[in-house]
């Protein structure tokens, strides 16, 4: 017990890092916090706020991780969350993380964040493969010219990192930062100190910002800023801007915003040149990346390639799921039976025990059997991710994609939609811009996903024999179809405007590491179980409750309260061919999960599921039968799904508008089938 | 073609170009400066199918940094040829 453990602890210190995408950010963040991490979200909005805890000679630092970003405009939700935590929660140091392969356009983040006054600190990070391109980085000279400590890193094997925090540690202590000049040239330089001069004046907006910075901002026409100004009633800076973009536009005869743009990157430019000395070989030869790119983005192999790695995807998740799908579904069996034998020991009612063996234990159970081949599909997406192929796929796709009226990336959510729509849903985080990814949440439920197929099996199985597999294969495609027309409507009607043009960047290859991918996998899969789970037990919780009730009916019998539910709404189907009480109780259940569907008909015909199949065969027809498919494919998302659109759009609106609209879809759907098949005389 | 520009749609893989002018919107201007494509930046083409996106380099192909462009965007993006292949 030293001295040091004695002394009063200090106020936690904040190290915020920042960084472009594909920068390595996230390693580092894992090279710091370790396993010590918390996701939590930035509040009001959707993006994810990841904080973990970093030990260092006994103080304790709270790093946060923002968003990664090329810029720190107002342009994006991402952007903005960055910028504002910089700004008002004024972390103690910033470490930004550059990528010293590629620094002209790293540096751009990093000369915004000077300019804001941030106590900056500079991971130069994968410097081992700036140095196999011949890239040679004076790093002493590069820190001169930015006036702040320059770090060495390596982030994948750890390298720098005990660097990098001494020296943030050292930098919050002596906290001796001056903000960085970029010189914008004479005209703008002096519109700059008249605006800087005025804005001085304005003591609540002085407070709040940095003038020079905002200054800066105002000119580039930030109208975020603008908007605020205006609503805090700052009319003499808001004039002067005005004034002075006009005057500068007069003489510099350009937008002042595309000047400033220039002038930093020159600035840049300037500082490169001189601290980055580029051999160059005697001839420039491809990059393995590139040279792995011709063949895997090759314009006749890239989609073979592409299918390939989607249908490895594929078996690995579901080759590997299922076994461990069994192993779930007989564990909360006999959790079941054990909840069950030890409240009948206990002498509880009956009722009670029924609500946690029927109710929460098998409903719980019947959604979350679904964690195996989550889980193993999103550690196969990091793999694709953090290799660098993710980026290629959606190069891949954006020609086809681009008849949708979507991007490229907007392809493979819908295509893990096949598997499971939760994680279809969760992976549209990576589409920029917000339009896109709404549409792509809205239809991605239309991609048949695996738990329909027990229905598909069920009801295929009882009526078409012969062609099964055609016509399992027939509701794949209506789902995509109607995928694309909705995809449309949407794009017509509820989202006008121009679409987000298209520009990505395709990291170059990397072998990823271990650590790096279960983190990310497990980041993922737990944040569905946490955040799903609450949706999840309502949902069981009601369905049960509605079971059972008035008291003593014998459980989900046509009298019980979702009986005679099933009884009301039985007419509504009578069009589609299905309209019995059973099939809409079934319905009613398949919002839970839909393969429940399956088992709330065992039931219901009372019995078991090798059963079921003579029964369906005998009171249902072929076309009934087919219409009720169509149904199940379309109609309300099951609850899991539900819980992840309300998770990623943040609001009830758009969850409500996703389950409105498919219902209506699916009983359009049915119908048209089931009249259409009577009008050909199939019925 | 000494001192024409031409969109960086039309050129082939391995040439190298000055971007001169960008004919977008503000919205596109920022996108694209973000992303480390101003006026002045020197890009090789790595990759022109005549369909679908380009790929670039920024530079000329020694950074890592690789870019796809959608084919829109290429048209709107002025260079000036610096190196034939």
């Amino acid at each position: 017990m030293g001295i040091a453990a004695l002394a009063k602890p200090e106020r936690e210190k904040v190290i915020a890092l920042v960084g472009n995408p594909n920068s390595g950010k996230t390693s580092i963040f894992n090279d710091l916090t370790g396993a010590r991490q918390h996701v939590g979200n930035w509040p009001g909005v959707t993006v994810e706020k990841k904080e973990g805890k970093l030990g260092y000679q006994g103080q304790t630092f709270n790093i946060v991780d923002l968003p990664g970003t090329y810029s720190l405009g107002a342009y994006s939700e991402d952007e903005l969350i960055a910028r504002n935590f910089i700004l008002f929660d004024k972390p103690e140091a910033v470490i930004n993380v550059v990528d010293a392969s590629n620094l002209e356009r790293n540096l751009y983040l990093t000369i915004q964040l000077l300019e804001m006054g941030a106590n900056v600190v500079v991971a130069l990070n994968m410097v081992d493969e700036a140095r196999a391109r011949n890239i040679e980085i004076n790093i002493p000279r590069l820190a001169q010219a930015l006036r702040v400590p320059v770090v060495p890193t390596v982030a994948t094997r750890g390298e720098g990192i005990k660097e990098l925090v001494a020296t943030v540690a050292k930098q919050i202590q002596e906290s001796t930062c001056r903000p960085l000049k970029v010189n914008y040239g004479r005209e703008i330089e002096n519109e700059l100190d008249k605006l800087e001069q005025i804005i001085k004046q304005d003591a609540k907006l002085a407070m709040r910002y940095p003038a020079r910075w905002l200054a800066i901002k105002l000119l580039e026409d930030d109208e975020r800023l603008e908007a605020e100004l205006q609503k805090e009633g700052s009319r003499p800076v808001l004039e002067a801007v005005a004034k002075s973009k006009k005057q500068l536009h007069e003489i510099l005869g350009e937008e002042v915003e595309a000047i400033i743009a220039d002038r930093r990157y020159g600035f840049i430019n300037g500082l490169v040149k001189e601290a980055v000395i580029r051999h160059q070989t005697l001839e420039q030869r491809l990059t393995i990346s590139d040279k792995i790119d011709s063949v895997v983005t090759n314009r006749y192999l890239g989609l073979p390639i592409f299918l390939l790695a989607m249908w490895a995807v594929f078996q690995f998740t579901f080759k590997l799921g299922d076994p461990m799908i069994g192993l779930v579904e007989s564990a909360f069996e006999s959790l079941k039976g054990l909840a069950a034998g030890w409240l009948e020991a206990l002498g509880a009612p009956q009722l009670l025990t029924s609500f946690i063996a029927d109710g929460i234990i098998g409903g719980l159970g019947s959604v979350l059997v679904f964690i195996p081949p989550i889980f193993l599909l999103f550690l196969a997406i990091s793999l694709l991710e953090d290799s660098g192929y993710m980026a290629r796929a959606a190069y891949i796709m954006d020609r086809l994609m681009h008849a949708l009226g979507l991007h490229g990336k907007s392809f493979v959510p819908l295509l893990i939609g096949f598997g499971c729509n939760v994680p279809g849903i969760m992976a549209t985080r990576t589409l920029e811009s917000r339009q896109d990814r709404l549409i792509t949440i809205l239809i991605n439920p239309l991609m048949s996903c695996t738990a329909r197929l027990p229905v598909y099996v069920l009801f295929t199985g009882a009526f078409f024999t012969a062609n099964q597999g055609w016509v399992i294969f027939s509701l794949y495609l209506l789902g995509i179809v109607l995928a694309i027309i909705m995809g449309k409507i949407f794009k017509t009607f509820l989202f006008k405007g121009e679409t987000a043009p298209f520009v990505m960047e395709l990291p170059p290859y990397r072998v990823p590491t271990l650590k790096g991918t279960l983190i990310h996998m497990w980041e993922r899969g737990s944040s569905f179980v946490r955040k799903a789970g609450t949706v999840i037990v309502g949902v069981v919780v009601l369905i049960w409750v509605l079971s059972n009730l008035p008291l003593g009916v014998a459980y989900a019998s046509q009298e019980s309260l979702i009986g005679r539910l099933g009884t009301i709404l039985a007419p509504v189907f009578k069009p589609a061919g299905f309209g019995t009480w059973e099939a809409a109780v079934a319905l009613v259940f398949g919002i839970l999960a839909k393969e429940v569907v399956v088992g709330t008909l065992g039931v219901l015909y009372g019995v078991e599921e090798n059963g079921l199949t003579a029964a369906i065969a005998h009171s249902w027809t072929p076309l009934s039968a087919y219409a009720f498919m169509v149904m199940t494919l379309i109609y309300i998302p099951c609850a899991a799904t539900i819980a992840a659109i309300r998770r990623e759009t943040n609001f009830w609106g758009w969850t409500a508008f996703a389950i409105g609209y498919s219902l209506v879809l699916g009983w359009v759907m049915a119908v048209l089938v089931f009249q259409a098949g009577r009008l050909l005389g199939l019925g | 073609m000494s001192n024409g520009l031409l969109p960086l749609e039309f050129l082939s893989p391995g040439q190298e170009a000055v971007i001169k002018e960008v004919a977008g919107g503000m919205s596109l201007r920022r996108r694209l400066t973000e992303l480390g494509l101003v006026r002045g930046s020197t890009i090789k083409i790595i990759r022109n199918d005549n369909f679908g996106p380009i790929i670039i380099s920024l530079g000329n192909g020694t950074g890592s940094g690789r870019l796809a462009i959608g084919r829109g965007m290429a048209h709107k993006i002025m260079v000036e040829m610096v190196k034939e292949v």
